[in-house]
């Protein structure tokens, strides 16, 4: 959908036209849910937020101003919900991991333990698997970082203030994941 | 081999996103049916204003606090109520009160002058008047005085119009104010009489002698004797010489001494009495 389209669109929502947001929906549904995801990690919450997304949009079409590019007011909106979300539920998200909290707390251990782990032996032996798999390798602080990255399109900074934890921890955390993906072929 | 893991993360979410259509095309329903509520009530408020100013019932709203107009009968009704109430009591306790002061010993009066024009028993004005204006000037001067000792018995008798001392100071005139200041128990009032004084107001000491018209029975005659002196403030003397019970005569004497005014005031008011056929004052010390 160009800009031009979804501004016609966003016009027409704010004349109460539910089928402009249908068009909008089927359109940016996986891209908004993407970003939701990219930051909850969870997907009952994520479809909840991405559905709020959805009634913010119909409730703001009037204030939209056209322009900008519409995807990052699309990713703009689905990241802040997402972030106010993650605020809200940070320690029941950040303890749904199985793993301890404190190991995912960066700094010199982690670095020490990605050190030992480039050097374990599974590092040339896994090679394709599945991209699920290789996720379910990363540790849910790696992963979370990942998800905003990739999925959210958040700069390490926005990581780090949703996060609220040092930017070098959103760093290492990154490039520890993204280690790890390598080794199962994904780059 | 290499995978780009960019796209087939982002592929991968994508495919697994939920249709959560229905759940927002229901959050949107919800929503809009909310706002539709808020602006029915507000429409709805309208028309109660509306429906007040042309007398339409009214009340079937939901959401909306109905205000009542004011029956504005109930601020009038109640007030005019309780006035007619207080004339309704007042009137007979007013002509009572009048009844008793012309009718004469039918009812007790408050006031001295009441208390004097029931003293008087007689048809005689004169002594009722001067009563009066004495009654008038104490009623000035020392109200609670009057308060007391008025009623009548059963035979229309006096019982006694002026029971106290302060009461006394009734028969004095305008001049014999030393002689109701020695009555008088109250310093402060006595104080209050200082200035009325006059230094050159002579004072004399006797008895009054009465006699008891022969109508009255004997038996009740000594009663009634006593009954007047005490309503006139004097003490009926019985051990004096010319004191004779069976003849109906008998002598008051004053406790304290009189000028000419206060005693010409006693016999007219002992004269006054329709059953007493005589009065009489003999001076004894100058």
């Amino acid at each position: 959908m160009k800009d031009e389209q979804f501004a016609i669109c966003m016009s027409r929502i704010a004349a109460k036209d539910k089928d402009a947001l249908r068009e909008i929906y089927e359109e940016y549904l996986g891209y908004i849910y993407s970003v939701v995801f990219g930051v909850l990690g969870h997907k009952e919450n994520a479809e909840d937020v991405a559905s709020e997304v959805f009634l913010r949009i119909w409730n703001t079409a009037d204030k939209f101003k056209p322009g900008g590019g519409h995807k990052a007011y699309l990713a703009t909106i689905a990241r802040n919900m997402a972030i106010d979300e993650l605020r809200k539920h940070k320690r029941e998200v950040l303890m749904s991991g199985d793993t301890d909290p404190e190991d995912d707390s960066g700094g010199a251990d982690d670095i020490g333990r990605a050190a030992a782990e480039d050097t374990g032996p599974e590092d040339e032996v896994i090679q394709d698997i599945g991209l699920k798999e290789a996720l379910d390798k990363l540790k849910p602080a790696e992963r979370e970082v990942v998800s905003m990255k990739i999925l959210s399109e958040m700069t390490f900074q926005e990581i780090s203030n949703a996060l609220n934890i040092p930017m070098g921890t959103v760093t290492w955390r990154y490039q520890a994941a993204i280690k790890k993906l390598k080794r199962c072929g994904y780059e | 081999m290499n995978k780009n893991l960019e796209i087939e993360y982002k592929n991968m979410i994508r495919a697994e996103v939920p249709d959560i259509w229905d759940k927002i095309e229901a959050k949107i329903d919800e929503q809009e049916a909310k706002n539709a509520g808020n602006e029915k009530n507000i429409i709805k408020a309208a028309d109660i204003v509306n429906v007040q100013d042309t007398d339409v019932t009214y009340g079937v709203q939901k959401n909306v606090i109905p205000f009542k107009k004011r029956s504005r009968w109930k601020y009038f009704v109640f007030p005019a109520a309780a006035a007619l109430l207080c004339v309704a009591i007042a009137i007979p306790v007013l002509r009572n009160a009048g009844g008793s002061n012309t009718a004469g010993p039918t009812a007790a009066a408050n006031s001295f002058t009441g208390a004097a024009e029931s003293a008087v028993m007689s048809d005689t004005a004169e002594p009722q008047e001067a009563c009066e204006s004495e009654a008038d000037y104490y009623d000035k001067k020392y109200k609670d005085a009057g308060n007391r000792g008025e009623d009548f018995s059963t035979q229309g008798v006096v019982n006694s119009l002026a029971g106290d001392n302060n009461a006394e100071f009734f028969f004095g005139g305008s001049n014999g104010m030393a002689a109701a200041q020695s009555y008088m128990t109250d310093e402060a009032m006595g104080e209050e009489c200082e200035d009325d004084i006059d230094e050159e107001t002579v004072f004399y000491e006797g008895v009054f002698t009465i006699v008891i018209s022969e109508d009255v029975k004997p038996e009740d005659k000594k009663i009634l004797a006593e009954e007047i002196a005490e309503a006139a403030g004097l003490v009926l003397s019985e051990d004096d010489s010319k004191a004779d019970a069976e003849e109906g005569q008998f002598v008051l004497k004053s406790v304290n001494s009189l000028n000419e005014s206060q005693i010409a005031e006693i016999i007219m008011r002992l004269g006054s009495y329709s059953y007493i056929k005589d009065v009489s004052f003999e001076q004894s010390i100058r």
